[in-house]
């Protein structure tokens, strides 16, 4: 089997005083590959990508990245590394244009020499780069527009943005339809495929099973801190993603099917 | 019709927004206190006058340049009076004890520095709220002022500082060249800058800003430092003014300054505004000081107006934010 493995997380535990959020948890996300986590409330999921993101560090085991360790003390370092989140309440700047929520934290300094002393942002490059990225992911998003202005939709599509600016090879998502409608909703389904197309690999944090089914290569569903399971979603039906969301393991489903 | 094409309404709408509201009403709102005090005193609009004018801008529009930068940060700086007097009071000890002109200097700029590093690292690295911080520094510092020398004034003697500081270039004073030079270095910053960049999204947003990997905690002891900054020069230019530093030479400093940042457009409640309108602001507080004093009405009767436009100022914008002319 030749499948690139990006990242792989090995016997991850996590704890906050006696309570266990993760437990053992190994799995690995392939290159190119929407990858659904999927767990209910409480199941594990936001600390798992707090780890991978460098928010938060595991108690016990470790992440390779591309074969590498990877131990994030921060979600810069992670960023740099090319690990991109959006975070599921946005974290945009709403009184901002939309091309300076793109390059917010990483503006480009001017190529001149005072440029370079003074810390001068070169506007310029980042109104056209805007452009651009916008553009590629086909949104049709005036880049001077305050975000404020914007749906809560466009104003997740400017948090795509600004992940994809940088060129990570990894996008976590997180619940990044969850305050939306369904046609917003929709286009940012749309969106993550045409990430996909593109060649990213995105890390799909969600419990909508529906939307889930739509654009996942593979689901991981952990209950409990555990994983209940990690498989390609065509093999899975929503019954079964419930039943492994309430706690039964893959395991058990083959000892029943055996 | 496509999808994506606007309402007449908000054509309209769109097209109000685009418009900076208040800093063409202060315009306007200068032109129409012009208007009326140069009827109302014969002295209004005498050259003379006018250069008065500025000049009493000059250090509100100092001042307002750190302010602003404290406020956009969603910071803000009660205590830029006391800092003011404490800086000008140990830079005129300094100058009295022989040494030169910049060591006085020095002292001046490093004790604004230094009131507000503190500031920035109380409220930041501690949480609590900057009006909280700065309004308890106002205390300190307005009490050091007048202890360091025991409620006297200082005189000040040190040529350099009086040939930097005050005096006149032709007919333009001193004060009001800093002024112009502090407000250019200001805006440059603040609007070409990464740190200019970063102080507008630690206001706006400063969760985001933090998750975009920016050191909200620095940012904030940096704008609250500059505020200080602004302060200490602030101190000396009103020393070498006065040649004199007085315990209580910062009082009444605070409010035409926080008051005149707003008035020019910077929302207190942070990630909005610019140098430019606090300038526009200052000289709109200077007229209002001057012809009311041109006609006859005391201090008193300034601070109350001062209060009065503070009030009016921060209700207009409160309302133009919850959708009164941005819907």
């Amino acid at each position: 089997m030749s499948i690139n493995e990006v990242i792989q997380f090995d016997d991850i535990s996590k704890s906050f005083g006696s309570v266990q959020a993760l437990e053992s948890v190994s799995f690995a996300v392939r290159e190119n590959e929407v990858l659904a986590l999927m767990g209910d409330n409480g199941a594990g999921k936001s600390t798992l990508m707090k780890i991978l993101s460098g928010v938060l560090q595991p108690t016990e085991g470790s992440i390779l990245f591309r074969g590498e360790p990877a131990d994030f003390d921060s979600h810069i370092q992670a960023r740099s590394a090319g690990i991109e989140t959006v975070y599921q309440d946005l974290a945009v700047a709403p009184n901002r244009a939309v091309w300076e929520n793109i390059f917010l934290g990483k503006e480009p300094i001017r190529q001149t020499r005072v440029g370079r002393v003074f810390k001068l942002i070169d506007e310029e490059r980042m109104r056209r780069e805007s452009r651009s990225v916008l553009d590629r992911l086909g949104m049709d998003l005036d880049p001077a527009s305050k975000v404020k202005d914007l749906s809560g939709g466009q104003q997740q599509a400017v948090a795509v943005a600004r992940a994809v600016q940088s060129d990570p090879s990894i996008i976590i998502m997180d619940e990044p339809t969850s305050a939306l409608s369904v046609e917003a909703a929709q286009r940012i389904l749309d969106l993550i495929e045409e990430l996909r197309r593109s060649g990213m690999t995105i890390i799909l944090v969600d419990h909508n099973i529906d939307e889930v089914f739509k654009i996942a290569d593979r689901m991981t569903i952990l209950a409990s801190g555990r994983v209940m399971g990690v498989q390609p979603a065509e093999q899975l039906t929503e019954d079964r993603v419930v039943q492994m969301m309430m706690g039964a393991t893959k395991s058990s489903s083959d000892s029943s099917q055996a | 019709m496509p999808t994506n094409s606007l309402t007449d309404v908000e054509f309209v709408q769109s097209a109000l927004d685009q418009v900076n509201w208040q800093d063409n009403i202060i315009v306007l709102a200068l032109f129409v206190l012009g208007g009326v005090f140069s009827i109302t005193s014969p002295y209004f609009l005498l050259a003379e006058n006018l250069i008065n004018i500025l000049r009493q801008t000059a250090i509100v529009s100092i001042l307002g340049v750190g302010m602003t930068f404290a406020i956009i940060s969603a910071e803000i700086d009660i205590s830029i009076g006391g800092i003011t007097a404490i800086s000008a009071m140990l830079a005129a000890m300094t100058l009295g004890a022989g040494y030169p002109w910049f060591v006085g200097v020095a002292v001046c700029l490093g004790v604004g520095l230094g009131f507000g590093l503190l500031n920035g690292l109380i409220t930041a690295r501690m949480g609590i709220p900057s009006f909280l911080v700065t309004l308890g520094m106002l205390g300190v510092t307005s009490g050091l002022a007048l202890i360091v020398t025991n409620t006297q004034p200082v005189r000040v003697q040190a040529t350099g500082v009086f040939t930097l500081f005050s005096g006149q270039i032709g007919p333009i004073p001193i004060i009001v060249v800093w002024a112009v030079v502090i407000v250019a270095v200001g805006h440059l910053i603040l609007s070409r800058t990464r740190f200019g960049r970063h102080v507008y999204a630690t206001g706006d947003d400063t969760q985001a800003a933090r998750y975009t990997g920016i050191d909200t905690d620095r940012i904030k002891i940096l704008t609250l430092m500059l505020s200080g900054l602004a302060a200490g020069i602030a101190g000396i230019l009103l020393m070498a003014r006065l040649s004199v530093a007085r315990p209580t030479m910062g009082d009444g400093l605070m409010l035409p300054t926080i008051a005149a940042v707003i008035l020019g457009g910077t929302s207190l409640f942070g990630g909005r505004g610019w140098i430019p309108g606090t300038v526009l602001g200052a000289i709109l507080m200077s007229t209002i000081d001057n012809g009311l004093v041109l006609n006859g009405f005391g201090s008193s009767f300034q601070e109350l107006i001062r209060g009065m436009v503070i009030i009016v100022a921060v209700a207009f914008r409160k309302q133009e934010g919850e959708g009164w002319i941005s819907g």
